[in-house]
């Protein structure tokens, strides 16, 4: 029996060209032109919130000149006293969405002065406990880190840490002549690809909270970022169909 | 009839992102600060005292036949005292503030010779006030002091018991005067009075020894 044979016929693709005038038959192209990629990293960039106020009936002032670091210099001073001060962070126009910490240190002239208490408030009392977090060290005794597991973002542009303490009433006469000071430094981190800051079962900082605790270190205005401006090429990503050979067709 | 068979060419899309040459990818973050604020407590003498209070008392005149000496606890002996005698005696404070205070005076009546609250000067601008809550004690307020300021006696004359009410025998009796500063800052007169409870206690205080007269 003879085999059906299938007679393939060639494919033939034919494709006719309306050319314009001068009917040449030109080769049927498409082609788009190459894409160019950009990949531009943003950028995560925040503000330092550190303000004094005065508040009615207290004896310390506000003075004029700030310190060198932009903080402020309260006089006057005594055990007691309910200091006017704000302290917070805020999201800088065109920057990422971040989770951010904010490190309060203390120190003072006199020799061993004992700060716990304004460290306990901060624990206890002026720090909202349901915004924010804190890793305290009894090692470093006048040193406290708080974070917070809610990002800034652009619906969510600042955040308060606190608006006021109390000068301590434990502390008595040593304090006459002498001063004490609080210095304060924030740090902020992406939010994609990262868990909010928070410290693991081991007691161990995650990924977010070490890197804040990392950016402290830097502790200058300023922003990172990952990689500079690139660009990434790709060939025609476009649909392209090109005979190679001119054909005459019709069908 | 020739099929016409679309022949269509596979679509391939190569994406390729090149990062920075040599660049290891690192999230991103920023800090901003340190930012030192500083809190100067008030400037007191050069001893470091904010507050400093002195009580004195000049020789009292004898109003009867009483013979007085010092006690050498900062006050006087009154030796022949009569019952009911009215004796004078007028302690007096003084004060060097730094920074805006209350100045607390606290009397103890002895058993048989007390302060007569009558001469204690409760009205006018150079008023002794009193505390709600606590007997015996007076203070005033003051401001940044220059220098020294004499806030003047806190009584001028203490009684001695009546015939019937003294014993028989002779007695050492005291009239114990206590004076403590305390920083105002936002306290009330109340809680600074509270504070000031504190300190007494270190206080000697300026007594006066009563010696019945035979």
């Amino acid at each position: 029996m003879k085999t059906k044979n299938i007679l393939m016929m060639a494919l033939s693709l034919s494709l006719v060209a309306v050319i314009t005038v001068g009917g040449t038959l030109a080769y049927f192209t498409a082609s788009a032109k190459p894409k160019q990629n950009v990949f531009t990293t943003g950028n995560v960039d925040i503000d330092l919130v550190d303000q004094a106020y005065p508040i009615d009936g207290s004896s310390w002032d506000i003075s004029e000149q700030q310190t060198p670091s932009g903080g402020y210099e309260y006089t006057n001073v005594i055990p007691g006293d309910i200091i006017g001060k704000k302290v917070g962070v805020s999201l800088k126009s065109g920057s990422a969405d971040c989770y951010i910490a904010i490190k309060v240190e203390l120190s003072s002239t006199v020799d061993g002065l004992d700060m716990s208490n304004i460290i306990t408030q901060l624990q206890t009392t002026v720090v909202d406990s349901n915004k924010w977090q804190y890793l305290y060290d009894a090692q470093d005794a006048n040193t406290i880190v708080f974070y917070s597991q809610t990002a800034l973002s652009a619906a969510n542009e600042s955040m308060q840490l606190f608006d006021r303490f109390q000068v301590p009433t434990t502390w008595g006469n040593e304090v006459v002549n002498n001063r004490f000071d609080m210095t304060v430094s924030a740090a902020a981190v992406q939010v994609v690809a990262l868990d909010p800051p928070a410290l693991k079962t081991d007691g161990t900082p995650n990924d977010a909270l070490q890197e804040l605790l990392n950016a402290f270190e830097g502790e200058t205005s300023g922003s990172t970022e990952g990689s500079d401006t690139s660009e990434g090429t790709e060939p025609s990503g476009d649909e392209t169909v090109e005979p190679e050979a001119p054909v005459t067709g019709n069908e | 009839m020739k099929k016409k068979n679309v022949l269509t060419m596979a679509m391939s899309l190569a994406l390729v992102g090149v990062i920075a040459v040599g660049g290891t990818m690192a999230y991103l973050t920023a800090s901003d600060g340190a930012v030192v604020n500083t809190f100067e407590f008030v400037q007191g003498d050069e001893d470091g005292n904010a507050i400093t209070v002195t009580l004195s008392e000049a020789q009292p005149t004898a109003t009867g036949s009483e013979s007085i000496t010092s006690n050498g606890k900062n006050g006087y002996l009154y030796e022949n005292i009569v019952p009911g005698q009215s004796l004078n005696k007028a302690p007096e404070v003084t004060v060097t503030a730094y920074t805006p205070s209350y100045v607390f005076v606290k009397i103890t009546d002895g058993e048989y010779v007390s302060y007569d609250p009558t001469t204690v000067v409760t009205t006018g601008a150079d008023a002794w006030k009193t505390v709600d809550g606590y007997s015996d004690v007076y203070y005033k307020e003051v401001g940044v002091t220059s220098g020294e300021k004499d806030l003047g006696a806190i009584f001028t004359k203490v009684k001695v018991k009546d015939m019937n009410q003294l014993p028989t025998e002779e007695v050492t009796d005291e009239v114990q005067i206590q004076v403590a500063a305390v920083a105002k800052g936002d306290l009330t007169a109340k809680a600074a009075a509270e504070v000031a409870e504190g300190i007494y206690q270190d206080w000697q205080g300026n007594t006066a020894s009563i010696v019945p007269a035979d």
